[in-house]
């Protein structure tokens, strides 16, 4: 009883029914047999790497199955002067194998689950999609990879902080100004606050002039008319007069701008409906 | 099957490849006075071993799409694979990298790796030689009709080639979320991270590429147990590899450190030479101040710093041993902070003609969930990894352990948002970090910058033009010039109609310098008020009192020495707020007056160490003033 080696076989024995009375405590309103399959397909996995003999080659495995072993048998035993031929680190890994140790650590387990799910990716990626199914992949989901409305401003800035209560007022006053003396957007900025962002703005998405000016400002500018000065506009910062140069719709992307996210995507697809093909054909052969 | 196994033997081996060339289009959008772009360089995902045995089961992918504004479940997990958790950035980020732990992306081929028992084994020699016969060989106790190769493939490739390493799949994760189109919205790095450690204490450090073109293998601490000795396996297996291949690495955590994260010392153990300090400016340009596991810019203590905002996001140890072995818990160790680091380095530059400390600042999450950028107070899931499990239920009480934060983003200065550009923003230290908030910041110094330049339109342009940026080196001096000028303009977080940008109360610049063979630190104030009265209703987290929708100032330094080695950064600091840890106190009604009301996991609400009022801020990176022949 005194042996380390028997301790951890059973307080690891005791923490996986624990843990599995814990699952099934934790999704209690879930039925029986849901529990049970979510569980055996990790099982499945696990038990189909090892029979592959994945947990015989992986270096990262060994590592924590002869550190398991250095634990159980204690450093004085395995490292040092008194360590003998036993405690050699393919032995230990050896007899780690033999105790059954890669099937108790979770970490092993995990890795090995892993390593199989990354393997069938492997597999996946390796059958590069054509064009042809790229193409289709991004006809049949244009709304993953729409690309979004822009709109493409000039603004003119009046200060809350320089102007204080007059800025209503200032920004009004320039607004007729603008407009009456038909100043182009190139010349405007003259006239406002200085703001650290520049005048002239390239076309941006509805996010992106969130990031500079707040969500309000983009529901503002999506109202005013284009090729004339609008506003006020409200900004975390003060008051704008906009210029509102162009503004272009959301429109389906060409796969040129989205090659490598519809790859992604499309290997993904692939990769959890292998993944689901094997788990099937693995449960049907399950004992 | 002898026709078999003649068939695997002289058949086709195709290789593992990835488009990775860094051919794209021209951004349409290129700003030559710089953008501020925002990101998170320090995610974990389902593939750092500390982050799945917390049940993240989120993959790069996972995290990209999130960082690009899609919604991700995070854990627990119900029984059927549906998260219970959810959360949504209210702005998609700039830009981010995966970076999981290095150890456990590595080759994983035992017959592959001559240092490994078994490498030298018979199955293995054959394995090298004709790695398809060795798969059955390997698999000779298989049995049964189902098919043996499905998750392998027909000749077992798929599980002997190193493409089972999590680092293809990484890589292939950050080619997918990377927009190469014209529009350039998002920008994802290879990256990972060295877990060193010395003594138990944090010596980590990121990793992060240039380009698509990296290391066959990240180089972890399993190779490298020393920085240098990371550097240069790295300079070997990409600098040198002829792939165009560059990097650069960022540590964290120096909290943590206990005073190692910035010795004083260089390879051989002995004092630093200048090329020795060169070498580590030039590979660890950057440092990651602050992140979930704390604030690493200062120590409000007396061995530290008199700077009251120093007391900003500290964990009480010196490392991270003290948190789970009380008994060897010390307090936080001064030389662990990078403000007396950039004062390290002053004297080393003294001493051997180069710093080894001129590096920049920004600030990321460390995210364990894989939920880069998820950094509102308001809506804190935890860390994920080290602090309170969330693998088989949500978390009772407070989503974390009260010291983690939400942590913070970095932000990049560069002309457009494509690798090249914000790496090379990186490089130059032209970057900064908040604590979570948006705020953009701008910081220049020269020796002749107008002084009215806060009101004039050409701020930023003359900045450039008559100045350097932050990360920068300040040119030689003029004669006929006393002391430098520093311009600081920044702006508040713009924030949104459901999460408000926090006002801002002021900005200040912390000076740090050498005289007579002593650092000195001085913080000055700049613009803004610090007795502006403002504060926070702890009843409702409503903020109280006035502050500054931008704040900027010109300011020159009073008390400029020329011979004196200095660092110059600024500190924009918001108005005060409710941190994280009071919003989900008062949310579940939490009364520290009445016991009743403080339920299961809500005990720290009410804990002598909680702080439940913060003020966010920004740190740009310092710029630089190095006293020529002539000054001393």
């Amino acid at each position: 009883m005194r042996s380390p080696l028997l301790h951890f076989l059973l307080i690891g024995a005791l923490l996986v029914a624990l843990r599995h009375g814990v699952s099934v405590l934790a999704h209690g309103t879930v039925s029986g047999p849901q529990v049970a399959l979510a569980a055996s397909d990790e099982e499945l996995l696990f038990a189909e790497a090892v029979d592959l003999g994945l947990h015989r080659r992986d270096s990262l495995v060994m590592r924590r199955l002869v550190r398991d072993m250095q634990f159980l048998r204690g450093p004085h035993r395995t490292t040092g002067e008194g360590a003998g031929e036993a405690s050699h680190p393919e032995a230990l890994f050896r007899d780690a194998l033999a105790l059954g140790l890669h099937e108790a650590d979770l970490v092993v387990r995990r890795r090995l689950v892993q390593k199989l799910k990354l393997a069938l990716k492997a597999a996946v990626r390796d059958e590069a999609p054509s064009q042809e199914e790229l193409e289709r992949y991004l006809d049949d989901h244009p709304e993953a990879f729409e690309q979004p409305a822009t709109w493409q401003i000039s603004q003119v800035f009046l200060s809350r902080r320089v102007r204080g209560e007059k800025l209503d007022a200032s920004a009004r006053q320039l607004l007729r100004r603008l407009r009456d003396g038909v100043v182009p957007p190139e010349r405007a900025a003259f006239f406002g606050d200085p703001l650290l962002m520049a005048s002239a703005l390239p076309p941006l998405s509805a996010k992106q002039l969130e990031g500079l000016f707040g969500r309000a400002f983009v529901a503002e500018i999506d109202r005013l008319e284009t090729r004339a000065w609008g506003g006020p506009v409200a900004s975390a910062y003060g008051l704008h007069l906009v210029w509102l140069h162009a503004h272009r719709p959301p429109r389906p992307a060409r796969l040129g701008e989205v090659r490598s996210a519809v790859r992604e995507a499309l290997v993904e697809e692939r990769s959890r409906a292998r993944l689901e093909a094997q788990l099937a054909s693995l449960r049907v052969a399950a004992p | 099957m002898f026709a078999l196994c003649a068939a695997l033997l002289f058949g086709a081996w195709p290789a593992f490849a990835l488009d990775g060339g860094e051919g794209r289009e021209p951004c349409a959008s290129v700003n030559p006075l710089r953008n501020a772009y925002f990101g998170d360089l320090h995610v974990h995902t389902t593939f750092s071993q500390d982050a799945s045995t917390q049940g993240t089961r989120n993959t790069p992918r996972d995290a990209y799409r999130f960082a690009r504004g899609e919604p991700l479940g995070i854990q627990p997990y119900d029984a059927t694979g549906r998260p219970l958790r959810s959360l949504k950035l209210d702005r998609p980020l700039d830009f981010a990298a995966i970076t999981d732990h290095a150890e456990l992306l590595g080759e994983t081929e035992i017959c592959r790796d001559p240092k490994l028992p078994g490498h030298d084994s018979w199955i293995c020699a054959i394995y090298r030689r004709w790695p398809r016969i060795a798969f059955f060989l390997m698999n000779w106790r298989t049995s049964g009709p189902r098919e043996r190769f499905a998750f392998c493939g027909p000749d077992g490739r798929f599980c002997l080639e190193a493409a089972l390493s999590p680092w293809r799949e990484i890589q292939a994760a950050a080619e997918g979320a990377y927009d190469r189109s014209a529009a350039c919205r998002f920008t994802s790095f290879v990256g990972y991270e060295w877990t060193a450690a010395r003594d138990l204490y944090n010596l980590h450090r990121n990793v992060i590429f240039r380009s698509a073109a990296v290391p066959e293998l990240p180089v972890s601490f399993y190779e490298a147990e020393h920085a240098w000795q990371l550097w240069q396996a790295l300079d070997e297996s990409c600098r040198h590899a002829g792939s165009g291949c560059d990097y650069l690495v960022i540590p964290h955590n120096s909290n943590l450190s206990g005073g190692l994260m910035f010795e004083s010392s260089g390879p051989g153990g002995g004092p630093r030479s200048a090329g020795e300090a060169r070498e580590q400016a030039s590979n660890e340009p950057l440092v990651e101040v602050m992140q979930h596991k704390g604030d690493s810019e200062c120590l409000y203590d007396p061995a530290g710093s008199a700077d009251e905002l120093c007391a900003f996001e500290k964990l009480p140890w010196d490392g991270f041993t003290g948190k789970f072995v009380s008994w060897l818990a010390k307090p936080p160790h001064p030389r662990s902070f990078v403000r007396d680091a950039l004062e390290q380095g002053l004297l080393e530059q003294q001493r051997v003609g180069a710093n080894p400390f001129q590096f920049g600042l920004l600030a990321s999450t460390d995210t364990h969930l894989g939920t880069p950028g998820a950094v509102a107070e308001g809506d804190f899931k935890g860390h994920g990894g080290a602090g309170k499990p969330a693998r088989e239920a949500v978390p009772v009480g407070l989503p974390d352990d009260l010291e983690f934060n939400p942590g913070g983003l970095a932000v990049l200065w560069a002309e457009e948002n494509s690798r090249g550009s914000l790496f090379a923003a990186m490089r130059r230290r032209e970057a900064y970090g908040t604590s979570g908030p948006r705020i953009t910041a701008r910081f220049f110094a020269g020796w002749q910058l107008p002084a009215d330049l806060c009101e004039r339109n050409d701020f930023v342009e003359q900045g450039y033009a008559a100045g350097v940026p932050m990360g920068a080196v300040l040119p030689q001096r003029p004669e006929a010039v006393s002391a430098p000028r520093f311009a600081v303009w920044a702006l508040r977080d713009p924030g949104s109609p459901e999460r408000p940008g926090g006002l801002l109360q002021r900005i200040q610049i912390v000076k740090g310098w050498v005289e007579q063979g002593q650092t000195r630190e001085r913080i000055y104030e700049v613009v803004g008020d610090p007795n502006n009265g403002a504060g926070v209703d702890l009843l409702s987290c409503t903020p109280i009192g006035v502050g500054s929708d931008d704040l900027c100032g010109v300011w020159q330094d009073p008390d400029f020495e020329a011979e004196h080695p200095a660092f110059y950064y600024a500190r924009v600091i918001e108005n005060p707020s409710c941190r994280w840890s009071a919003r989900v106190c008062l949310a579940k009604g939490v009364d520290c007056n009445r016991p009743e009301t403080i339920a299961d996991g809500l005990a720290p609400c009410c804990s002598e160490g909680h702080r439940p009022i913060i003020q966010e801020r920004a740190w740009t990176s310092p710029i630089w003033y190095e006293p020529t022949e002539r000054s001393r």
